[in-house]
C-alpha cells in the first residue's frame, strides 16, 4: 500500500493542541458553567444519534440478555415463591403493627421523618467508556427539572449523584467509583457508618464499609440506608445489606462489605429524585 | 476535504458503537477502547499530524460526555497520537503483530496516564488492583478488537487514497 508519511511536520502543532488542552482541564475545574456550555453545545447535535444507536444495540442484545435470563428466572421463581409464602405470613403480622404504629404517631404528632419524595424515572442511555471511572448518561435534563446533585435509585437501590445537567441530558456518578464515600446508617441499631466504593471490592460486586463503632452490632443481613447526616444524599435511601464485618486490629472500629441493592452492571431505567438536600448554607 | 469527512464520520461511529452499544449492554462487562484504536491506527498509518488532530478530537469527544475534567482525555490521545505517528515515520511496517504492538504500548501509556491522573484524587485502589481490574482485562479485548479493526481501518485509509487520487487539484 502506498501510504505517505508527512515527515518533519512542525512540532508547533503538537505545543498548541497541548497547550489547548491544558488550558481546558485548568478551566473546566474551576468554572462549571464553562463545562456546561461546551457539554450542551455538542450534546445537542450527538443526542438523537445516541438515542438511535442505544436503540439499536439493545434491540441486538436484549434477545442475548433474555435467552440468557431465562434459566436464571426458573431458578429464581421458585426461590421467590419460597419467599413470597414467608412474607405473606410477615406481612400479615407487620399490618398489625402498623397499625398499632399509626394509632400512636397520631398520638405523638410525630412528624413524618422520611417523606415520600417526589421522582422522575428516566432511562440510560450511554455509559461510560472508561472501566474505571463510573458513569452514566440518562435522557432527562434541566428541562425536567432535573438539577445538579439530585439522588439517583434503580431497583430501589441507591445508584448515585447527578453531576452535569443538559437540556435534555444529565450525567450520574455512580457510588461504585473508587473514592465515593457515602454516610449511611443501619436500620436496625441506627449506628452511623461509611460506605465507599472500592475497584477490588466492586470486582466481587461489593462496596467498603468501615468506621462502624465497636459497640454496633451489625451482622450480615442488616439493612444499610442513607444517614441523615449526610450533606449530598436524602435520608432513609436504601443502599443494600450488609455481607460481612470484621474488627479491626485498633479494636475501636469495625470494617465490612455491604451488597448493593441495585443492580449496577444492568441499569436501564432509573429514578431521579427530585429533592436536593438542603445543606444547611 | 473527504479525508476530514471520513475520519470525522470513523470517529462518531466508533464513539456511538464504544458508549452507546457496547458500554450499554450488561452483556459486555468490559468495553474495548476502540477510539484508541482509532487514534493509534492512524497515527501509526498516515504520521503524527493526522494522529495527533484524530486524537484531539476523539478526547474531547470522551470528556464532553464523560470525563469529570474536560481536556484530560484529549490531553493524552493527542500523545498518543502523535507518538504512534513518530513511530510510523520512523519505521512503519506491514509486518502481522505490528497492530498488537502498538494496541500494547498505548494501552500502557494510556492507564499508566489515567492511574497517575487520578491517583491525585484520594481513596483510589492501589496499582495492582487497577491493573488487575480494569488495565489487563481493557488489554485483552481491545486487543482482540484491533484484530478486526486495524486492517478495517487500512482497507478504509486505501479507498479515501484512491477517492483523492481520482479528483486530483488542478493548478492553473
Amino acid at each position: 500500500m502506498n501510504t505517505q508519511h508527512k515527515k518533519n511536520r512542525p512540532r508547533g502543532g503538537l505545543l498548541i493542541l497541548i497547550g489547548v488542552c491544558l488550558f481546558l482541564m485548568l478551566v473546566s475545574s474551576f468554572s462549571t458553567s464553562f463545562n456546561s456550555v461546551l457539554r450542551n453545545g455538542v450534546n445537542r447535535v450527538l443526542m438523537p444519534m445516541q438515542r438511535g444507536m442505544n436503540k439499536v444495540g439493545s434491540y441486538v442484545f436484549k434477545r442475548l440478555e433474555k435467552l440468557r435470563d431465562l434459566e436464571e428466572i426458573q431458578e429464581k421463581t421458585q426461590q421467590l415463591e419460597e419467599e413470597l409464602a414467608l412474607l405473606r405470613s410477615q406481612n400479615a403480622q407487620l399490618k398489625l403493627k402498623e397499625k398499632e404504629l399509626n394509632e400512636l404517631q397520631v398520638l405523638l404528632k410525630m412528624q413524618e421523618q422520611y417523606p415520600d419524595y417526589e421522582s422522575l424515572g428516566a432511562h440510560v442511555i450511554g455509559k461510560s467508556s472508561g472501566n474505571y471511572f463510573q458513569s452514566f448518561m440518562i435522557d432527562r435534563g434541566s428541562r425536567d427539572g432535573v438539577r445538579i446533585g439530585m439522588n439517583v435509585l434503580a431497583h430501589g437501590g441507591l445508584v448515585g449523584l447527578v453531576t452535569a445537567v443538559g437540556d435534555t441530558y444529565a450525567t450520574v456518578e455512580t457510588i461504585i467509583n473508587s473514592g465515593k464515600y457515602v454516610s449511611a446508617m443501619s436500620t436496625r441499631d441506627g449506628s452511623h457508618f461509611l460506605v465507599y466504593g472500592d475497584l477490588q471490592l466492586y470486582s466481587q460486586g461489593l462496596l467498603g464499609l468501615e468506621n462502624a463503632s465497636i459497640s454496633s452490632d451489625l451482622g450480615t443481613g442488616d439493612m444499610v440506608v442513607t444517614s441523615n447526616i449526610s450533606d449530598l444524599y436524602l435520608p432513609g435511601l436504601l443502599i443494600g445489606y450488609v455481607e460481612s464485618m470484621k474488627t479491626d486490629s485498633n479494636q475501636l472500629t469495625r470494617t465490612g462489605t455491604v451488597r448493593p441493592a441495585a443492580d449496577f452492571d444492568s441499569l436501564d431505567t432509573v429514578l431521579v429524585i427530585l429533592t436536593v438536600k438542603e445543606k444547611g448554607e | 476535504m473527504k479525508r476530514v469527512l471520513a475520519y470525522f464520520l470513523l470517529i462518531l461511529v466508533f464513539f456511538l458503537v464504544q458508549n452507546n452499544i457496547f458500554a450499554a449492554s450488561s452483556l459486555i462487562l468490559t468495553v474495548p477502547n476502540l477510539l484508541l484504536i482509532l487514534v493509534f491506527s492512524v497515527g501509526f498509518i498516515r504520521g503524527t499530524f493526522e494522529g495527533m488532530l484524530i486524537g484531539f478530537a476523539c478526547g474531547l469527544l470522551n470528556d464532553l460526555f464523560f470525563g469529570s475534567t474536560i481536556g484530560f482525555s484529549a490531553f493524552m490521545y493527542t500523545i498518543l497520537g502523535y507518538g504512534m505517528g513518530l513511530i510510523g515515520n520512523l519505521y512503519y511496517t506491514d509486518f502481522v503483530n505490528m497492530p498488537l504492538i502498538l494496541c500494547l504500548l498505548s494501552m500502557l501509556i494510556y492507564h499508566i496516564g489515567t492511574y497517575l491522573f487520578a491517583f491525585l484524587i484520594p481513596g483510589y485502589g492501589g496499582f495492582g488492583a487497577y491493573l488487575t481490574t480494569v488495565a489487563i482485562p481493557e488489554l485483552l479485548y481491545t486487543g482482540l478488537m484491533t484484530l478486526v479493526l486495524y486492517p478495517l481501518l487500512r482497507k478504509v485509509e486505501a479507498l479515501i487514497e484512491r477517492w483523492e487520487v481520482r479528483k486530483p487539484k488542478t493548478y492553473v
